[in-house]
């Protein structure tokens, strides 16, 4: 039953996707735009005033509408063709902006900002949204990790951010993230801006452990975190309420350490066990973890430029504290990621290989004593708007108790422009020596983010 | 196994040591350190530095400033700085922000004297009237941030580089001083040469891939009548760019400025349909073979232009 209604949905959205690509390409064919300017060109009444002409158009009207509209037609359909081979781009022409009016400005002079005096003291703010629909074959009611993808709609998450300076000397960043069933505070801190070398951080923020956990949901390159920290760090991944200082070491090249203390409510730290109902004996444990158990976190970040285009980074990371069996929990990471960018192009090519490798071991713990897994994806883009990109991973490297999980992920992203992206995911995942199918699944994901314009991390 | 208490006690010790060491006072070092986003503020900077500063670029001239990677390296490069030169209007607003914050030099922070924006010296153009949303493409919202082809503007750019550069090295701010007034002069002579050149052709209709060259057009008197690009940051559509392929047929443009870092397949394509030759051009110092200095570089858009107006001659 449930197969069947996988393969249904599946195939509605394979079949959305060549029609939404041809709706990317396709030139617009509702009428020829409207010029702004008072010597229009003629005018189908019914088309929307769209992205044409450019300024101080003093073009006479050329032929009568109804052929010049064919010819229009037909150039556009050419024009489109020879982007589409180009490579260079592909766009969406004639999106229905409610707003779209593409007169580029040439006015000189007058501010005119329109954002007010007022408004230069107010924080940044910024929204992001993620909308995630799909369908997956994976038995409902059952899971291997927390934020395993289920059929359905979903709102992934939506994130408001504000960030100002305080004063001259901090900085605050404050995140409230919310999904369908909840709202919390993602990040909520302060940060120092006048230190030389040392930056210091007191609030709710993420712990820099590995690359991927330093992440927010809408930066994710998949559209959920990898399958190993999911299962290893729980969801929302190791955030809490702590301090860090982050100190740029004096050497030639790039190199950060961060030591960091937080309260460290995580999963490879809390040891609580709740009872099995379905057998007689109580297995459960309550957690013994004290308030004064913190996580400790230490994390060494490199960079090395091996060329114009090219850096390779290595990164290092501990996580230790005691644990809620009341004994000690030691978490280990590596990553490794390589990134190449041509630097005459950089708007148009780039490749990126991430590998990361966790690996933790809980003291006193009844069930789960080691774990580990890994991850290694790719990214391409191969034009401006488009990313292809590859991930596999494994639960259960090198043992666990429970068996080896091992999940693949392929995904292409069309990408308008830098404030919005549509991803399409396919994702396959098999538990070693277990007998049930495949588990296949086809997200379609939305994001988008409005306000001031992001600075990218690297 | 780990021991806890003891492993975790040696390491904040270690880390404790570690920073003590790296918060030691920097020595002092002989030279100003001056780190600029673009190469046109690189040569400006070392013009007026010449041996008592050292100078360190970003982004390459052959690299589009707006999309530079914020790699970590660069926050290497500022950690050292003593002055920041960027061009400003939001041209680095996608990386250079970040790297300040991770440079962690107080010295270079925007408010403080080591972080300037050359364009706070000049008047800005195309600043974007009524309002202002990204329907717009990723739009500048203060105005056009590539100021540094006009060459008075690269003038104005200098002198106040060159008061900033004094105010943080006193002892040489006579020299700076000098320096970027022979700059002005050498300007002033080439700038009699650049004018009689473009004279003849005041008024002709140019097409460009983006915004860069807007400057230009109004010191030379050329009329830019449109962008491939109709929305910054975003590739052409099919509509638009067959309302400029006629536009250009229709007016008689006679070039398109294609910036050589951008795919140059689109502008190739719209030259070929409407006739209009398509001109790449460095938009930059060291953007193209030739364009070592300042002046090597206008000289070079210049030549290219009549060279291909004169090609264009019916």
């Amino acid at each position: 039953m449930s197969s069947n209604r996988f393969l249904t949905a599946a195939a509605t959205l394979l079949a959305l996707l060549p029609s939404a690509v041809a709706w990317a390409q396709q030139p617009d064919t509702g009428g020829p735009p409207a010029a702004p300017s008072s010597t229009a060109a003629p005018t189908d009444p019914a088309a929307p005033a769209s992205s044409a002409s450019a300024p101080n158009s003093n073009a006479p009207a050329p032929t009568t509408p109804a052929s010049d509209q064919a010819d229009r037609a037909q150039e556009e359909a050419e024009i489109a063709a020879e982007l589409a081979k180009n490579q260079a781009a592909s766009s969406p022409t004639g999106t229905p902006t409610p707003a779209d009016s593409s007169s580029s400005s040439e006015s000189t002079g007058a501010s005119a900002s329109s954002r007010g005096l007022s408004n230069l003291m107010n924080p940044a703010i910024s929204a992001v949204g993620i909308v995630l629909g799909g369908a997956s074959s994976r038995p409902e009611g059952t899971s291997v990790a927390p934020g395993d993808l289920q059929t359905g709609i979903f709102v992934q998450e939506v994130e408001l951010r504000a960030s100002a300076i305080v004063d001259p000397f901090f900085r605050a960043d404050v995140a409230l993230a919310g999904s369908s069933d909840h709202v919390a505070f993602e990040e909520a801190y302060l940060t120092t801006l006048d230190l030389p070398r040392l930056t210091l951080r007191a609030g709710q923020m993420h712990s820099a452990v590995g690359r991927h956990n330093l992440l927010h949901t809408h930066a994710f390159p998949f559209v959920t975190a990898p399958l190993p920290w999911r299962a290893l760090m729980g969801e929302e991944g190791l955030t809490d309420p702590g301090v860090s200082a982050d100190l740029l070491l004096p050497l030639p090249f790039y190199a950060e350490i961060n030591a960091q203390v937080f309260q460290g409510d995580w999963a490879p730290l809390v040891g609580s066990i709740p009872d099995n109902p379905a057998t007689a004996v109580d297995e459960s444990v309550p957690d013994r973890r004290r308030n004064s158990d913190f996580a400790y976190v230490g994390h060494l970040k490199t960079l090395f430029d091996m060329s114009d285009a090219t850096t390779l980074e290595l990164g290092t990371s501990y996580v230790g504290g005691r644990n809620g069996f009341a004994g000690w929990s030691n978490l280990a990471a590596g990553d490794m990621t390589v990134k190449w960018r041509p630097v005459e192009a950089e708007r148009y090519m780039g490749f990126d290989w991430t590998t990361e490798y966790v690996w933790d071991e809980r003291g006193h713990a009844p069930t789960d004593h080691t774990r580990g897994g890994g991850y290694t994806a790719v990214r391409f883009q191969f034009a401006q708007q488009w990313w292809l990109q590859a991930r596999g991973s494994v639960l259960g490297l090198p043992q666990g108790d429970s068996p080896r999980i091992w999940r693949g992920e392929g995904l292409a992203a069309f990408v308008p422009s830098e404030f919005s992206a549509l991803r399409l995911q396919y994702g396959i995942e098999k538990a070693a020596n277990d007998p049930s199918p495949l588990v296949h699944e086809v997200f379609a994901q939305a994001v988008f983010s409005v306000g001031p314009h992001p600075a990218h991390a690297y | 196994m780990f021991s806890k208490g003891k492993v975790m006690k040696q390491l904040f010790i270690a880390l404790l040591i570690l920073t003590a060491v790296v918060l030691c006072p920097k020595p002092a070092s002989a030279e100003l350190r001056v780190v600029t986003t673009t190469t046109d503020l690189g040569y400006f900077a070392s013009t007026i530095g010449s041996n008592k500063v050292h100078i360190d670029t970003i982004c390459q001239g052959t690299q589009d400033p707006h999309f530079v990677q914020a790699r970590p390296s660069y926050m290497v490069t500022l950690s050292r700085a003593d002055l920041v030169v960027a061009v400003g209007l939001e041209l680095e607003v996608g990386w250079l922000p970040s790297l300040i914050q991770g440079a962690r030099n107080p010295a270079i922070n925007p408010g403080r004297p080591g972080y300037f924006e050359a364009s706070s010296a000049i008047q800005a153009i195309d600043i974007p009237q009524g309002g202002v949303d990204r329907s717009r493409g990723d739009i500048h919202p203060f105005g056009n941030p590539h100021f540094w082809l006009d060459p008075l503007n690269a003038k104005l750019a200098t002198h106040a580089i060159a008061e900033r550069m004094a105010q943080l090295d006193p002892a040489n701010a006579e020299f700076f001083r000098a320096n970027a007034r022979a700059f002005e002069q050498r300007i002033d002579a080439k700038m009699a040469q650049w004018t009689a050149q473009m004279a003849p052709f005041k008024g002709t209709k140019i097409a460009s891939y983006h915004a860069t060259f807007n400057y230009f057009h109004k010191r030379f008197g050329l009329d830019g009548i449109g962008y491939l690009e109709d929305r910054p940051g975003i590739p052409p559509s099919p509509a638009h760019l067959v309302d400029l392929i006629r536009q250009i047929r229709d007016q008689h443009v006679p070039v398109i400025f294609h910036e050589s870092f951008y795919d140059r397949s689109t502008s190739d394509m719209v030259g070929a349909r409407s006739g209009a030759q398509v001109l790449v051009l460095p938009t930059s110092v060291g953007g193209a073979n030739g364009t070592a200095t300042y002046e090597q570089l206008i000289d070079t858009l210049i030549n290219q232009f009549l060279a291909a107006m004169k090609k264009a001659k019916p």
